[in-house]
């Protein structure tokens, strides 16, 4: 048995981990490329970063200096958009103490710990983390990295497998696939010349697999087919939708109002398995977009189940990114 | 070494570690020993440990209107207090006699004839004039007459060394969640002064707690009721404690909107659609828990709630309407109704009070307010009270003159020059004044839970110890029989 109140903090709790996680490893990727790049590519690239998490809107509301590590900056410290690494991880910890009491202790301690580490190096200011030349940007960001990994960790380790764990995990892979697909897209238009499926690649954390599988330097399509289509890649949009259909199924015998997404997730995933991707790929944005769109609408279904039995009133908005249809970021 | 400082010889309070003459207590023996083989440098790496452990476990408190931000990470001194197996075994007769003679007077009140009234034991308007009395409660009954199933009882201790009862708290006592973790903490700080020491332990109280709520369940419900904490929220002052309890109860922590009423059965809106619940352990006051029956504006509570427990289909605890029972101008017949109802004296005495609408107590008590103490009824926290020594001449003529006003409104209590034991204040270890909030837990039977919150006050001389206004905290532990000081040897000594 879990509250729906809670099934929803930990729906959330497990988007903003992906989200941080996420975050943090694409701000590591592409610091580590500005030392290795003129300015302005660097800053163009950096820009397409931030339209790929959605956070243009943000950004301009930010206004981001043009110093090297502004970019990075607004992207891992700034708590003023609910976008940024230090933010999300604020996200998850504030909604797992709300399920403090059903999670397991390590889970909220790794949580409430990682909080507090963000939020020393966020005190710094911004103007005294530019002047470190990103240091305290990069240092937050190795932390992220390892708090997300621990919290990860804990989450398969010691978390009962009911259905507040089905919840947290259908929200992480949901999360992953939105932004699998959003950095997809990132790379089309770029032309061929200009992409680099190796940044993409290990924005997705794939990097590795994929140079056993595509060799060195991948196309677009074959980057795409890979994080599409893959298997046995955790990474991969194909995989988590099965994942989180098999959550949802665990859920179905509980939860009468998770019909409609697993539904849903079904055909989403049907679509990618057995649909011919070369065929669809051949018109790369309107497949992503549709892809961006229904995996979308699948995550406000999710979210919808934990509040349509018990007829909640009032269904607290959490950030909703561009795409997610069901609400504009507080 | 650091420094441990004795208190001075013409002090009046009584030291828990020291003697008059200055010599440690045998009690304490082992411990002083310990102590004062650490350096302040070692203490305070120590205090390090156990800052950093409740910090990173998230172990905090709210202080309302604090603009600092929210949350405080909850203040521990590392001298740990300590109290002989026989002298607990006293104070513990004495709670338990104390809780079932006011569970009964409850029950007296609202389920029963009032029958301590109509035979003058306390007045019946004083019961019926007091905040804390709740018409709303008439009628309803809960299982074993366990209106207070937690209570938190305040003691302090006075020159001679006599525990005395200062406050009841039968509401919502908070502070449990504290001693366990202080526990916790202490372990982990000082991992080898357990080597000297035989403890009661304290981890046992989720089930204790738990078995005294299933035992308060509706008939009917089974034999494994569904339990729910009813808590404000994130940010109520005690959220770390609501989500503790849940935790070590393995029951669901929830929030008024996830509770909801219909044909006078308590639901719980899951996933799974609605579940009925038969107990709530509620941390919400009185007034918020029905907004049909209390305050309308309250959006913590369940509306129908109390429609619920008046059918008898769910319990709520503690009951409502227990704040008459400890009300402070109730608390002076405590001792009374002890021997009304049981037939038995007091055994902890109270804080001498004195009642203000009784025109001889009132007039005795204006001829020395300068030594007294002067409380109003009405407030917790330690807030609005007058310590006439301390006070100027014109703060006294204002007391005096709101005590005319509204005598009802006003208690005067001999000071109690609380105990007092070493505490880690600017590197050295001195004498702060101590109370303790002990907990007793009522089900089927009436318990007590070893030891308490020995609440400090950390500012010299000060006398209040809420954590809200500074104070601090201490492990406190009640030694198995015979089994005070191993006695360490001194090499041995300093880990």
């Amino acid at each position: 048995m879990i509250l729906a109140r809670h099934a929803d903090s930990l729906l959330w709790a497990g988007r903003y981990l992906e989200r941080a996680d996420t975050i943090a490893r694409c701000v590591s990727v592409e610091t580590n490329a500005v030392m290795h790049r003129q300015a302005t590519e660097a800053r163009l690239a950096s820009r397409r970063l931030v339209q790929a998490l959605g956070l243009q809107d943000e950004f301009v509301a930010a206004q981001v200096g043009t110093g090297p590590y502004a970019v990075m900056d607004f992207l891992v410290s700034d708590d003023s958009h609910p976008g940024s690494v230090v933010s999300a991880v604020q996200a998850v910890r504030e909604n797992l103490r709300i399920v403090r009491d059903r999670i397991p202790v390590e889970l909220w301690e790794e949580a409430n710990s990682l909080h507090i580490l963000m939020q020393s190096a966020k005190s710094v200011g911004a103007a005294a983390r530019e002047q470190t030349g990103g240091e305290v940007s990069r240092m937050s960001v190795i932390t992220a990295r390892r708090g997300c990994r621990s919290l990860s960790g804990v989450m398969t380790e010691s978390m009962s497998r009911d259905e507040g764990y089905a919840f947290m995990e259908a929200g992480r892979l949901l999360e992953r696939s939105i932004l699998t697909v959003e950095l997809l897209k990132s790379g089309l238009g770029t032309g061929s010349d200009v992409f680099d499926g190796n940044r993409l690649l290990a924005f997705t954390h794939s990097l590795q697999a994929a140079k056993r599988e595509l060799g060195h330097s991948p196309g677009w399509h074959a980057v795409a087919k890979f994080l599409l289509q893959h298997e046995h890649l955790p990474r991969s949009v194909l995989w988590c939708l099965g994942r989180v259909e098999q959550r949802l199924d665990d859920l179905a015998a509980a939860a009468g109002a998770v019909a409609t997404p697993r539904r849903r997730a079904g055909a989403l995933r049907a679509h990618l398995e057995y649909g011919e991707l070369d065929q669809l790929l051949a018109e790369p944005e309107a497949e992503l977009s549709y892809l961006g769109s229904s995996l979308a609408e699948l995550a406000g279904d999710v979210h919808a189940s934990t509040v349509a039995r018990s007829g909640f009133a009032e269904v607290h908005a959490q950030f909703v990114r561009p795409g997610d249809g069901t609400g504009r970021p507080r | 070494m650091a420094e441990l400082r004795k208190p001075d010889a013409e002090f009046p309070a009584y030291d828990e570690a020291f003697d008059r003459d200055g010599s440690v207590r045998p009690l304490y023996a082992a411990i002083v020993e310990r102590f004062s083989n650490f350096d302040t440098a070692e203490l305070r790496r120590r205090e390090g440990i156990i800052e950093e452990e409740f910090r990173r476990q998230g172990i905090t408190f709210t202080v309302y209107g604090d603009s600092q931000g929210t949350e405080r990470t909850w203040p521990m001194d590392l001298f740990p207090r300590l109290i002989a197996a026989a002298e607990w075994r006293e104070i513990e007769r004495g709670l338990s006699q104390r809780v079932t003679a006011l569970n009964r007077f409850l029950a007296d009140i609202y389920t029963g004839e009032g029958a301590a009234m109509a035979d003058g034991v306390v007045p019946a308007w004083l019961v019926q004039s007091s905040d804390g009395f709740e018409r709303n409660a008439f009628g309803v009954s809960v299982p074993h007459d366990a209106h207070c199933v937690i209570a938190g009882i305040d003691l302090v201790r006075d020159a001679e060394g006599q525990y005395r009862v200062l406050e009841d708290n039968l509401r919502n006592p908070s502070g449990i969640s504290y001693v366990i973790e202080n526990r916790a903490a202490m372990t982990k700080a000082f991992p080898r002064v357990w080597e000297d020491h035989t403890v009661e332990p304290v981890s046992q109280y989720g089930r204790m707690l738990r078995t005294a709520l299933e035992s308060v369940a509706p008939t009917g419900s089974g034999d494994k009721p569904l339990i729910v904490i009813l808590t404000p929220g994130i940010y109520n002052s005690a959220y770390f404690e609501h989500a503790f309890l849940a935790r070590e109860m393995g029951v669901e922590l929830v929030e008024g909107p996830d509770l909801v009423v219909d044909e006078h059965v308590v639901y719980l809106r899951t996933i799974e659609g609605l579940v009925p619940v038969d107990v709530i352990y509620r941390r919400i006051d009185d007034t918020f828990l029905d907004p049909v029956s209390f305050r309308p504006d309250s959006t913590l509570g369940v509306p129908g709630l109390l429609g619920a427990m008046r059918a008898g289909t769910v319990t709520v605890c503690n009951s409502i309407g227990n704040g008459v029972a400890d009300d402070k101008a109730i608390h002076p017949y405590v001792t009374d109704l002890i021997r009304y109802y049981l037939g038995e004296q007091a055994i902890l005495p109270n804080v001498e009070t004195y009642v203000m609408w009784e025109p001889d107590q009132r007039e005795a008590a204006f001829d020395r307010l300068d030594e007294l103490v002067i409380k109003p009824v009405g407030e917790s926290g330690g807030y609005g009270i007058v310590i006439g020594r301390d006070a100027s001449d014109e703060e006294l003529a204002d007391a005096r003159a709101e005590i005319e006003r509204d005598p009802r409104n006003w208690v005067v209590q001999e000071v109690v020059e609380l105990s007092t034991l070493a505490s880690l204040c600017d590197d050295v270890l001195e004498p702060r004044h101590l109370d303790l909030r002990p907990f007793v837990i009522t089900g089927e039977r009436t318990q007590v839970f070893p030891g308490g919150l020995t609440r400090v006050a950390m500012r010299k001389g000060s006398l209040i110890v809420n954590s809200s206004q500074g104070g601090g905290s201490k492990d406190t532990w009640v030694l198995a029989d015979g089994a005070h000081s191993n006695g360490a040897s001194a090499q041995d000594a300093a880990r």
